[in-house]
């Protein structure tokens, strides 16, 4: 038996995250013993992708839409899918929402926002966060499944060459149920880097908001932003970190400002580092982070900042 | 048109310690001293269906929650606040909990004797953090899914403009009737308050009340365990006074971690 990898691929510039996912999920299902095919969707892409970083068996399909159900009808079409034991989601906005309509049509288990795996004896344990983020829990499952992850990480990654068997799929043009579909507006690329800033209701005014952004954009780093921040309106839907936004897995994250609520730090649990600068020696970011600095953010924000960007001069 | 917003009062668990949390055999964690809240998808949703039935009188929005008797406050401000119908299915939390199939079908049976047009239900939800209800109450209505709904307008009775967001782009989808919205990062976020004027027009209005229907999980697992997370890191707390103080600390933390 084998494992389906789905993996949703937003554009171009989006490759190098997509080949990670494989990576990191092809040698996840090597560990387990299992041979695993890739379902690669895109909404953005047709028939230009560039497949040669690709590996195995990939079937490629272009949606002009955007729609789980859409996704999760084509994916059940495939002809070898009761092959699958497994069906795997990457993390991604819609892979919740494709696993449980994948597992309802399939009768397959359904566990979402999967943090770990593990093998124990003939089982599959799964782990993920409930109670608002605060509490683990462990499922142990035996029968086929469908799963979607989030903050996954997996602990051994290898680069594969297994022959490629690229197979391009009809694209879906229309739906029964969307009438017209259009972009109205196109994502900021989000950096993947090696160093994240994120900053919560600590920080006083939109424009220091802005003026970190730009700071962080301008030099590369990724940038994000507490919940309470966007519902302020100081900073966009699509910048919030954490469980209702984007999960960061960076060297070095800088947090200013932040409390670190459970929601949150989802967010920027999976960094190697975190230095935090908030002025509450009783935050409960202080103990979550590996350094923090009690003060006024704004005596040494500008400190701080000037040594990232001298440190990006000097590595560029 | 009729309009259902499916939405979930629980426990505000950012009103205790982590520390203070304590787990029972029956895999839950005892909240009911903590005070309520209404999940901030759901509370998107809610303040939607009022804006919509406000430039569209042909609406009836009602509102549904699956909660114990204890959730009265809430329930009576959303019949204040112009809900024609506010539904309770009563049920204890270990009912719900981990259970979102029990849940879907309880929604499901509900939608089955009073039609609905729009359907909305938040995307995911404290406690048990599944992010399913929609999907599976979509599948169970054979109605599709509209995920990570951000906006609503309406067009006319047969079809409504939504925006959907999806991997920070956001797209305009119009969409036929009926259909399921699962509520994502909306652009509106808060739930307005009725006024003093608005609570004693509707105060002899009654919430109804259903029983709770329970159903075999077929597809959703009970936990095997539960524990709290190790999240703690070294914690450690510098203070400075100089801004020479900060370069050097930052040379000794961060440049050898930034050149591996």
């Amino acid at each position: 038996m084998k494992k389906l990898i789905v993996l949703h691929i937003g554009g171009k510039n989006n490759i190098d995250k997509i080949l990670k996912q494989q990576n990191e999920l092809k040698s996840f299902c090597k560990n387990c013993n299992s041979k695993s095919d890739i379902y690669l969707y895109s909404s953005d892409l047709e028939n230009d992708l560039e497949n040669k970083f690709f590996s195995g068996k990939v079937f490629f399909q272009s949606f002009k839409f955007l729609s789980p159900l859409a996704i999760s009808n084509e994916i059940l079409s495939l002809k070898e899918i009761q092959n699958y034991e497994q069906i795997i989601l990457a993390e991604d906005d819609f892979c919740n929402d494709i696993a449980v309509l994948l597992a309802a049509k399939l009768n397959y288990k359904c566990i979402t926002n999967v943090q770990d795996i593990k093998l124990l004896d003939d089982y599959n344990v799964y782990t993920r966060f409930s109670y608002n983020n605060n509490l683990l829990i462990d499922y142990k499952i035996k029968e086929n499944s469908v799963i979607s992850l989030r903050g996954f990480k997996s602990k051994k990654i290898d680069l594969y060459t297994e022959d490629l068997d690229f197979i391009n799929l009809k694209t879906i043009n229309d739906c029964e149920y969307i009438i017209s579909n259009k972009i109205i507006q196109k994502a900021n690329d989000i950096f993947d880097s090696d160093i994240l800033i994120a900053v919560g209701m600590g920080i006083n005014s939109k424009q220091e908001i802005n003026d970190i952004r730009n700071y962080a954009l301008s030099n590369g780093f990724s940038f994000g932003v507490t919940r309470p921040i966007a519902m302020r309106g100081w900073a966009s839907l699509g910048e919030i970190i954490g469980v209702s936004g984007n999960i960061f897995s960076p060297k070095i994250c800088i947090t200013i400002g932040v409390s670190g609520s459970a929601a949150f730090y989802v967010g920027i649990e999976n960094s190697e580092y975190i230095l935090s600068i908030n002025n509450d020696e009783d935050a409960p970011i202080i103990s979550l982070s590996n350094t923090n600095i009690v003060n006024d953010y704004k005596k040494i924000i500008k400190s701080i900042l000037s040594y990232l960007q001298n440190y990006n001069k000097r590595f560029k | 048109m009729n309009l259902l917003v499916c939405f979930k009062i629980y426990s505000d668990l950012t009103k205790i310690k982590l520390d203070d949390l304590e787990i029972s055999k029956e895999m839950g964690v005892d909240t009911h001293f903590l005070p309520n809240t209404i999940n901030c998808f759901d509370e998107s949703s809610l303040e939607f269906a009022i804006r919509l039935s406000e430039k569209n009188s042909s609406i009836k929005k009602s509102a549904l929650t699956i909660c114990k008797e204890a959730a009265n406050p809430t329930l009576n401000s959303l019949l204040a606040l112009g809900y024609e119908d506010v539904v309770r299915i009563k049920a204890e939390e270990e009912n719900l909990r981990f259970n979102p199939e029990n849940v879907a079908n309880n929604i499901v049976n509900y939608i089955t004797l009073n039609h609905q047009d729009i359907i909305l239900i938040g995307k995911e939800s404290p406690l048990s953090n599944n992010a399913a209800t929609a999907q599976l109450v979509s599948n169970k209505l054979n109605c599709p899914l509209i995920s990570s709904v951000i906006d609503i307008k309406l067009k006319d009775d047969k079809s409504i403009y939504v925006q959907v967001e999806n991997n920070n782009s956001i797209y305009e989808q119009e969409v036929k009737l009926p259909c399921v919205l699962s509520m994502g990062n909306a652009v509106i976020t808060r739930l307005r308050m009725p006024t003093l004027r608005e609570r004693m027009k509707n105060k002899s209005r009654q919430i109804e009340d259903f029983d709770f229907n329970h159903f075999e999980n077929r597809i959703f697992e009970q936990p095997y365990q539960i524990y709290k997370p190790n999240r703690n890191r070294q914690g450690l707390i510098y203070k400075f006074n100089g801004d020479e103080d900060i370069e050097k600390f930052l040379e000794y933390e961060l440049s050898q971690r930034i050149n591996e």
